[in-house]
């Protein structure tokens, strides 16, 4: 019975991390692409040229990793790149909180930006925590990974 | 077929079917986008011919930094082509973050009543930080209206017609309609820009195009 909960903690945090960024996927793809690209604007980071191009990248990549840990397909990799993806945004985020940077629950720029600077960073900062456990454990329950792994008949 | 074999073949079936999803996803998800609609605009929100070769509609918020920043962009902009852009102005105002946008957008409304709506907006944006202070809000914005020269008792009037705001729930259904939510978005003919940085390149590029030059 030891250790028994590990299985089913990696399957929640799987859950929870790949249904948020699905869903803000989503959300990001659904609206004109120029309202992120304006928010990677705001951040100051990279040239507002490429910006445009940056935010369908964005947005395809959190889409598929997020659907990617629902189905828990190769989830060692997808837990990581997701761990990447929210460690590019606590970076940006903390960067502006550093260059004072006016970004504090404006929502001038839509429904993108509703959380502080901080807030933002905190729950980053939680499904980052989540994606490291789905890292360790995430595949071993109900998933795509059990399936590709099972000897065939 | 041996193991190795079927385990690539079930994760290509495994990622084909991420994607395939993913794709699926977006295309059910993806509002439609349809042209801009134009619809009714009072006269005095407009500035610029209206043969011109360029419309540039924006959609705006008194009360937001990022809009201010907007109009100045705009406003260089008419600046630099002169009597070749047709500038429609239309009300966005974002009330579950901007607490007075819906008022100052009322307030603007009467002005242009009055014959001073580019006045009283250059004002309010130029004014924002003095306005936006809950203490007093609606005291400074009648200042404001003072020294735009503008009649108070005739704006108090205007201000509490309901066909004045009926004008703003017309622009924010407009907005609606055209997938509008974020301020400043600019609509240069078919271009869609967020924020000035977007108009002042991805906007200025459709502009020259526009005009040949």
């Amino acid at each position: 019975m030891k250790n028994h909960w590990k299985p089913w903690a990696g399957l929640a945090a799987r859950l929870v991390v790949g249904g948020i960024l699905t869903a803000t996927g989503l959300q990001k793809l659904s609206a004109p692409l120029q309202e992120f690209a304006a928010l990677l604007d705001a951040y100051q980071i990279t040239p507002p040229g490429v910006n445009h191009w940056l935010a369908g990248v964005f947005a395809g990549t959190e889409l598929i990793l997020g659907l990617s840990l629902l189905a828990g397909y190769l989830t060692p990799v997808s837990a990581g790149a997701a761990l990447g993806l929210l460690a590019t945004y606590i970076t940006a985020l903390l960067s502006t909180v550093l260059r004072h940077l006016p970004l504090t629950d404006c929502g001038c720029y839509g429904d993108w930006i509703h959380l502080t600077p901080g807030q933002s960073i905190t729950v980053d900062g939680i499904l980052a925590a989540l994606a490291v456990l789905a890292f360790r454990q995430g595949s071993r329950r109900f998933s795509l990974d059990n399936w590709i792994k099972e000897t065939p008949r | 077929m041996n193991l190795s074999g079927a385990r690539r073949g079930r994760t290509l079936m495994g990622g084909l079917a991420i994607v395939m999803t993913a794709v699926l996803l977006t295309l059910l998800a993806r509002r439609h986008p349809t042209p801009p609609k134009p619809g009714e605009v009072p006269a005095y929100r407009q500035q610029g011919p209206r043969t011109a070769r360029v419309t540039i509609v924006v959609y705006s918020d008194f009360e937001c930094p990022y809009c201010r920043l907007g109009a100045q962009a705009l406003g260089g902009l008419a600046h630099q082509y002169p009597d070749k852009l047709h500038i429609v102005f239309r009300h966005k105002p974002l009330m579950n973050v901007h607490p007075y946008a819906r008022m100052a957008a009322q307030a603007a409304e009467c002005a242009g009543v009055q014959g001073k709506f580019w006045e009283f907006h250059d004002a309010l944006f130029s004014h924002q930080d003095d306005w936006t202070r809950p203490a007093d809000a609606f005291p400074q914005m009648i200042n404001l209206a003072k020294q735009t020269g503008l009649d108070i008792p005739e704006l108090n009037d205007c201000f509490k017609n309901p066909a004045t705001s009926a004008l703003i729930e017309a622009d924010l259904n407009n907005a609606n309609a055209n997938q509008i939510n974020a301020t400043p978005t600019f609509l240069v003919d078919d271009q869609r820009c967020v924020g000035s940085n977007q108009l002042l390149t991805m906007g200025v590029a459709e502009i020259k195009k526009r005009l040949g030059s």
